[in-house]
């Protein structure tokens, strides 16, 4: 029983992983934390119930595009504009922006959550010796570790990911050698986007609806897991949103019944405790503090 | 001729003034050296020139063409590349990602790579450590390796801003040794230093800056001056 729990709490543990990453990436490049990036998750599931009747590969294509495309205009628009203000400009713009598209979406698909046809197959369950996987556990862990891999590939082995990291480290120096700033940011919105886009994508596929607010949840807990983990740093982002995501499944499972209402409580307790004890997150990025 | 000309430069912070009405030339070819005690303004004056702060008057000529005000990457892409005060080496990127990033704004990859195979021949210690990240190398090394990254673009124009800050004394005379043989091999150097005697003697001439960013004086440089007399009648040093 014990190793059923475990095996779920991977699966949210994963997708967790994926919601902080694509929040860090943003705040790496330029120190923004872009609280509309739920937004960008929410917009992924109105996109599913736009494409819900397209062949799947049409589905999944449509709802990245989309996503990257509000992404990048997100950066253009919003904090592109900004980019030199104070940190805490950027902040307020990214709330401001926050509601700006969570209102949108209200007015649009309404205020009561649109239905999302379900995904009939993703609840088939296999029986691997004795444990019972879902095929949607085993695509979200197996597309989080694709996913995961890849961005580890294309910032290790590839120009534009030095570039990147380059920038994460020091914009300036980053600036003198050549590096368009313009440029690397806009590439990690769409980087961000796609993520966004995988998220909503695995997150909604397990749900019935969604709803203009659906985005605050997920930016909640990417935040969560980005500062546990340790801002500035992307594996610290992937381990903090995974062990976000695995205790607060194994909380759900193992805690008495009459105590399971609490489990957040028990949860935002644990993150309190971590940030005593490393105040900087779990892997600490130079230079930053929580 | 002059390669790079400033005229009546003038850098503010807010309501600070950090260097006044600088105006210096440095030739094609030549190695020059700005001299003067710490906050006088040299570190201002070599950020103006790459781009990283906008003077709010004066103008800076490279190459017959006002580059005053132009972003870093212009800076560089006109062949004026800089290597920082504290080096600032990517530190989680390996030395290969730090020289090859040194390369960004040249396309020619096939160019870039051969670059990279010479570079890690003239500079072995960047070879021996190619795949190892840059924050791990020692002061000497990661000096070496700023001067390398920035040489990666190939500029006319190379800017150093106290490169022997931090340095044991027998790594200095190393990176000193470097600028004068790279001097040699054609670029032209502007170099930033509070070590006044190492920096008369490697460069060609030199400025004396004041506080307040003005120059006091411009005199030749070279291995027969004697650095004693020149510290102790403009810039009390005391020992260098």
């Amino acid at each position: 029983m014990l190793l059923q729990f475990i095996v779920d709490a991977i699966g949210t543990g994963a997708l967790y992983a994926l919601m902080t990453l694509g929040l860090a990436l943003v705040f790496s490049v330029m120190g923004l934390m872009n609280f509309a990036y739920g937004q960008l998750v929410m917009i992924g599931g109105f996109s599913m119930i736009l494409l819900r009747q397209q062949p799947w590969w049409v589905l999944i294509l449509g709802t990245i595009v989309i996503v990257v495309i509000v992404s990048l205009l997100m950066e253009r628009l919003a904090f592109r504009p900004v980019r030199m203000a104070t940190a805490m400009t950027m902040l307020i713009t990214s709330f401001a922006l926050a509601q700006f598209l969570a209102q949108s979406a209200r007015v649009a698909f309404g205020a009561n959550p649109r239905p999302l046809e379900q995904f009939s197959g993703l609840s088939r369950q296999f029986e691997i010796g004795g444990l019972f996987l879902s095929l949607q556990t085993i695509l979200t862990v197996v597309v989080s570790i694709l996913v995961m891999v890849t961005l580890v590939l294309v910032l290790r082995k590839t120009q534009i990911g030095a570039q990147l990291r380059a920038s994460t480290e020091d914009v300036m120096m980053a600036s003198l050698v050549g590096i368009k700033a313009n440029r690397v940011i806009a590439i990690a919105f769409v980087i961000s986007g796609v993520l966004a886009a995988i998220v909503a994508m695995l997150f909604f596929s397990t749900r019935t609806n969604v709803s203009w607010s659906s985005g605050e949840s997920v930016v909640l807990i990417a935040f969560v897991g980005a500062v546990i983990g340790g801002l500035g740093s992307m594996a610290g982002a992937a381990l903090g949103g995974f062990l976000l995501g695995f205790v607060y499944t194994m909380l759900n499972a193992l805690l008495p019944v009459e105590l399971r209402v609490f489990s957040d409580a028990f949860l935002y307790t644990a993150v309190i405790a971590v940030l005593l004890i490393r105040p900087s997150g779990i892997i600490a990025a130079k230079g930053v503090r929580v | 001729m002059s390669l790079l000309e400033l005229r009546n430069v003038r850098i503010e912070y807010g309501e600070a003034v950090a260097v006044k009405d600088l105006s210096i030339t440095v030739g094609d070819g030549d190695f020059v050296a700005l001299i003067g005690h710490n906050g006088v303004g040299k570190s201002s004056t070599v950020k103006a020139i790459s781009g990283v702060v906008k003077p709010v008057s004066g103008s800076i000529i490279f190459a017959d063409q006002d580059i005053t005000g132009q972003d870093p990457g212009s800076i560089l892409r006109k062949g004026i590349a800089m290597v920082p005060e504290g080096r600032h080496i990517f530190t989680r990127l390996t030395v290969r990602e730090n020289l090859m990033v040194g390369a960004t704004v040249d396309k020619d990859r096939s160019g870039v790579n051969a670059r990279y195979a010479d570079f890690i021949e003239r500079f072995p210690i960047l070879g021996k450590y190619a795949n190892r990240m840059a924050g791990l190398l020692s002061g000497g090394e990661q000096q070496q390796l700023a001067i390398a990254r920035a040489l990666m673009s190939q500029p006319r124009l190379l800017l150093l801003d106290e490169p022997s800050l931090g340095l044991a004394p027998q790594v200095v005379e190393q990176v000193f040794d470097l600028m004068k043989e790279l001097n040699k091999a054609g670029t032209s150097i502007l170099l930033v230093e509070q070590n006044a005697a190492q920096a008369i003697k490697a460069c060609e001439r030199y400025y004396v800056m004041r506080t307040g960013g003005v120059i006091e004086s411009e005199a030749r440089g070279g291995e027969d001056v004697d650095t004693t007399q020149i510290e102790a009648d403009y810039l009390n040093f005391g020992t260098v």
